[in-house]
């Protein structure tokens, strides 16, 4: 309605470079291709574990080729007009990319196989169409249909001319707000698109579970050491993430650009960088976590429970051996004799040493338990994190297992996990603090703590001198209010210790120029505080006793 | 995410028990981009610095004001992107609202400029500043509001009236006067010739010596002016045709007459019945005569936050005259601004006169039948004056 508006064309000038070119071109197009050709890796492995022999890589790299060339190709045709010939267009497509594929076939059998066939259809055509060709030929133009199919889903995430509003002072804004309402339902696309990912994710998973069986045999046998078909399955998940989060972003470009907000020009190429930072922690934190366990859930439970047990059975008898042994000294020295204790010999395991019943582990016993307690902590966290969930967004369903022993149980779990909590941020309070005061030792002269005065400047000295009168000040009485000066705060406590009042002043004034002034205090003048300071605390301490009696 | 989590817990349990560890990995990454998104976004969220400077909290009308918000991400985790939206009002900035999508990486920082013009007077709130913000896969989005506040003053309109002449007793100050009785010795008008009777004091000896005969200086008459301006914010009182208009000439009226004064070095307060938003009571609002820079501030800063009132508790305007006329020094100059004159407004200048204070009377409304009020007021010696209009000033200037 509004394309040829000259408005609108400066609103979408103005709004266009919130999207890279090379995130349009270049990288949703290899995601895509490369989500497909995951399937088809898994695919190929699967066949070639059927078929002993089998190598089916230039499949793996017609498929990408296939799926490329279907984004690219579907990419042109919107830059065509509505009158161009779009079934033509593709039924030349497909029939080259069966050519390119029947020719593929012939990559492993060499030239001369092909030219013999050639020469062979010539006189019998019908021999073209074999049944490899068949199979394999559909199965290329199946994948080629979807990634057309998620490029057009994915085209539809993007704003449309007639969706961004004109300028509000302009009078083609009456028009455009009069007009029938044009919007996608982008969300319900966004489903779609996850939709496809998730059943294609379904279908990688069940040839990459079927390769691992032995089909022609029909009996499991141990599982090879399939770390390829892992990687393949990782790579697709994290591609299909990767093209959420760019259609994701398109949906969210789409309603900024109706709303005429202006956008970061960077934002779409730290999007994909993010994104993609973000998938490769994941999956190096997904790597790196156990996916086996060499010990059940009820062993790994009593073995941590016995290295606890262990271990706070060896701390007692290090305490108790201290205390024995300075009790021995004790009586040694006042002349008595302690009965000698038999000694028991001890144990050739280590108190730590985690026991397995039942079971041999392969690796190290420690790091064994330790893959093992992982393994089932993070199945006990997911457990509990889902139910939790799951319950809370029931509504009814967490109220009413509150007043029963489960709800008891679930209650003290709360405030186990709330009191952890308090104590790390306490424990990380406290870290901190202690950490601020080694890097500032200054800052921390407002605690108290044992301090040796020999080792202060003069100046930190006098500071000290005012900061322990401020300390015992409080503590008789006279605190000093947040919003009062040192020499406001002076004169106050001036007037209320009247027998010490110069000296109060003259601790103020010592302090200030030691907080604020740039001039060097020297150790005769650190003294003379010293005493001034020692009158203040005397009637200090004094005016306390008096106000506990 | 949510509604696959069944689904992802049977997945889960199969994975484990049956030891498929391509499964565990798939599940893995899921639920570490559910708790991890969740995680990040909060963490960075809630590490967000918002600074907003106006390039001044105080803006005469039609000036423009720069704003500059900044949003500052001092810890570690990039934040995707962040929707900043700066709520404005409509007064103030068209559309009412800011907005900008940004991406802030470590340490980053985005800088937002935007200018307000200062169209109507008033006293504004500038934002709130909310943001939204998301990772790139949909699974966490957090929206906070910043809790900094910012206010812009606009000041009413001040129309220049260098013509002002207000009524006055005061004997002594700066404004020239008409009346010989009262000279300032301050203010030299020139020299005369001596005649018997004239004070010693005022022989200028210089010109003497040059002139070699005795002359002595003559003074500039002199007065001042203690003005006190009465502004009648009540709008029940005003009619219903010009009850919006008609309020907003009176503070106009009320800003140029303290200016003028101000100008004139002269003592000014200001008494009203309008509501002022940052009032804790609904009493009156009263500002002494003061003189200098800072009273006028005081009084443009009032008259810009100040409302017309029509709420019932809203003060009568006789009732601020009685209360607020109350410990002003004798021969302070009343500037009464209202609506119209209506029965009780003439005695009520009338017992004022007789208190020593002056007053002069300017109606605003222009459904007042002006000719009959000036009548009734020069019978008690108080002037009066239509302003229906900014024109009308003009006889001011």
């Amino acid at each position: 309605m509004s394309g040829n508006n000259p408005l609108t064309r400066t609103s979408q000038t103005r709004q266009a470079p919130a999207g890279a070119a090379w995130v349009e071109n270049w990288f949703r197009p290899t995601v895509t291709a490369a989500l497909l050709t995951c399937i088809v890796v898994a695919f190929v492995e699967l066949i070639g574990r059927m078929v002993p022999g089998w190598r089916g890589l230039h499949y793996v790299f017609l498929a990408f080729l296939v799926s490329w060339v279907g984004i690219q190709s579907e990419r042109l045709l919107r830059g065509r007009g509505p009158d161009y010939p779009v079934f033509r267009y593709r039924a030349v497509e497909a029939v080259v990319i069966l050519a390119l594929f029947k020719l593929i076939r012939y990559a492993p059998l060499g030239w001369d196989v092909l030219w013999g066939d050639i020469r062979r259809w010539v006189g019998e055509p019908e021999n073209f169409l074999d049944y490899g060709f068949v199979v394999g030929g559909m199965s290329i133009i199946l994948l080629w249909m979807v990634a057309i199919t998620i490029t057009k889903k994915l085209y539809l995430l993007e704003v449309h001319p007639s969706e961004i509003p004109p300028d509000p002072t302009s009078p083609s804004y009456d028009r455009w707000t009069s007009a029938p309402s044009q919007r996608v339902d982008r969300q319900a696309v966004l489903r779609d698109i996850a939709s496809y990912f998730f059943w294609g994710g379904l279908v990688l998973l069940l040839f990459t579970g079927l390769a691992r069986f032995d089909i022609p045999s029909l009996h499991p046998y141990r599982p090879p050491p399939l770390s390829g078909l892992v990687v393949n399955t990782l790579i697709y998940f994290v591609l299909g993430l990767a093209l959420i989060s760019q259609a994701h972003f398109s949906i969210l470009q789409v309603s900024w650009r109706i709303g005429r907000i202006d956008v970061s020009p960077h934002l779409s190429t730290r999007w994909v960088w993010q994104a993609i930072a973000f998938l490769t922690l994941l999956t190096l934190i997904a790597l790196a976590l156990p996916t086996g366990y060499s010990v059940g859930l009820p062993q790994a439970i009593s073995s941590l429970v016995a290295t606890i047990v262990g271990a706070f059975s060896f701390i007692a008898y290090l305490l108790i051996s201290v205390v024995s042994l300075l009790l021995g000294l004790l009586l040694s020295v006042l002349g008595l004799q302690a009965e000698p204790i038999a000694a028991r010999r001890p144990s050739q395991q280590s108190p730590f040493q985690p026991s397995f019943p039942g079971t041999t582990p392969a690796g190290h016993p420690w790091f064994e338990l330790l893959k093992s307690v992982l393994f089932w902590g993070i199945f006990l966290t997911i457990l509990g994190y889902s139910t939790y969930h799951f319950l809370r967004e029931r509504g009814g369903l967490l109220p009413g297992l509150k007043g029963g022993l489960l709800g008891r149980l679930i209650a003290w779990l709360c405030t186990l996990w709330q009191g952890t909590q308090s104590w790390s941020v306490r424990a990380r309070k406290a870290i901190a603090s202690r950490l601020s005061r080694r890097l500032d030792p200054e800052g921390a002269m407002g605690r108290w703590r044992p301090i040796r005065l020999s080792r202060l400047s003069p100046r930190q000295r006098v500071r000290y001198f005012y900061l322990s009168i401020l300390r015992r000040a409080a503590r008789a009485g006279h605190a000093r209010r947040s919003h009062q000066t040192p020499y406001e705060y002076g004169q106050d406590l001036a007037d209320d210790l009247p027998e010490v009042a110069s000296e109060v002043t003259n601790l103020t004034q010592a302090f200030v120029e030691a907080r604020y002034s740039q001039r060097v205090q020297d150790e005769q003048e650190a003294n003379v505080i010293k005493e001034v300071w020692q009158r203040v605390r005397a009637t200090l301490t004094r005016r306390r006793h008096s106000l506990k009696m | 995410m949510t509604n696959l989590l069944p689904f992802i817990i049977v997945l889960f349990f199969v994975a484990a028990f049956m030891r498929l560890d391509f499964l565990l990995y798939i599940l893995y990454i899921f639920f570490g981009l559910y708790l991890l998104s969740r995680w990040w976004m909060q963490r960075a969220m809630g590490q967000l610095h918002f600074r907003r400077t106006l390039a001044t909290e105080r803006a005469f009308l039609g000036e423009r004001v720069p704003v500059e918000v900044e949003v500052r991400n001092p810890g570690l985790l990039p934040l995707p992107w962040i929707h900043l939206r700066e709520n404005l009002p409509l007064d103030l900035h068209v559309p009412s609202s800011v907005q900008r999508v940004v991406s802030l990486l470590p340490h980053d920082r985005e800088r937002i400029h935007y200018e307000l013009h200062g169209r109507r007077r008033g006293y504004y709130s500038i934002g709130p500043l909310f943001c939204r913000a998301g990772d790139p896969f949909g699974v966490t989005e957090l929206t906070r509001q910043s809790k900094i506040e910012d206010h812009l003053t606009v000041y009413p309109r001040i129309i220049p009236l260098p013509g002002l002449a207000l009524p006055s007793l005061f004997p002594f100050g700066t404004l020239p006067s008409q009346q010989r009785l009262f000279e300032d010795p301050t203010r030299v008008m020139g020299v005369r010739d001596y005649q018997p009777g004239d004070s010693p004091r005022r022989i200028d000896w210089k010109t003497s010596a040059s002139l070699g005969q005795l002359q002595v200086r003559r003074y500039q008459p002199a007065t001042s002016i203690e003005a006190f301006i009465m502004l009648n914010l009540n709008t029940t009182e005003y009619s219903g045709r010009w009850r919006f208009v008609a309020p907003e000439l009176a503070i106009t009226v009320a800003a140029s007459v303290a200016n003028q004064l101000i100008e004139q070095r002269q003592a000014v307060g200001l008494a009203t019945n309008g509501a002022d938003p940052l009032a804790a009571s609904s009493k009156h609002l009263r500002l002494s005569p003061r003189k200098g820079r800072g009273q006028l501030m005081n009084c443009l800063d009032l008259l810009a936050r100040i409302q017309a009132s029509d709420a019932a508790e809203a003060l009568p305007f006789i009732a601020l005259l009685r209360q607020a006329s109350l410990g002003l020094s004798w021969g302070t100059t009343l500037v009464i601004i209202t609506s119209q004159e209506d029965k009780a407004l003439i005695p009520a200048l009338l017992h004022l006169r007789r208190r020593g204070l002056l007053a002069v009377l300017m109606l605003v409304d222009r459904d007042a039948n002006f000719h009959r009020s000036k009548a009734r007021a020069q019978q008690i010696g108080v002037p009066a004056y239509r302003i229906f209009r900014e024109q009308d000033l003009d006889v001011w200037k």
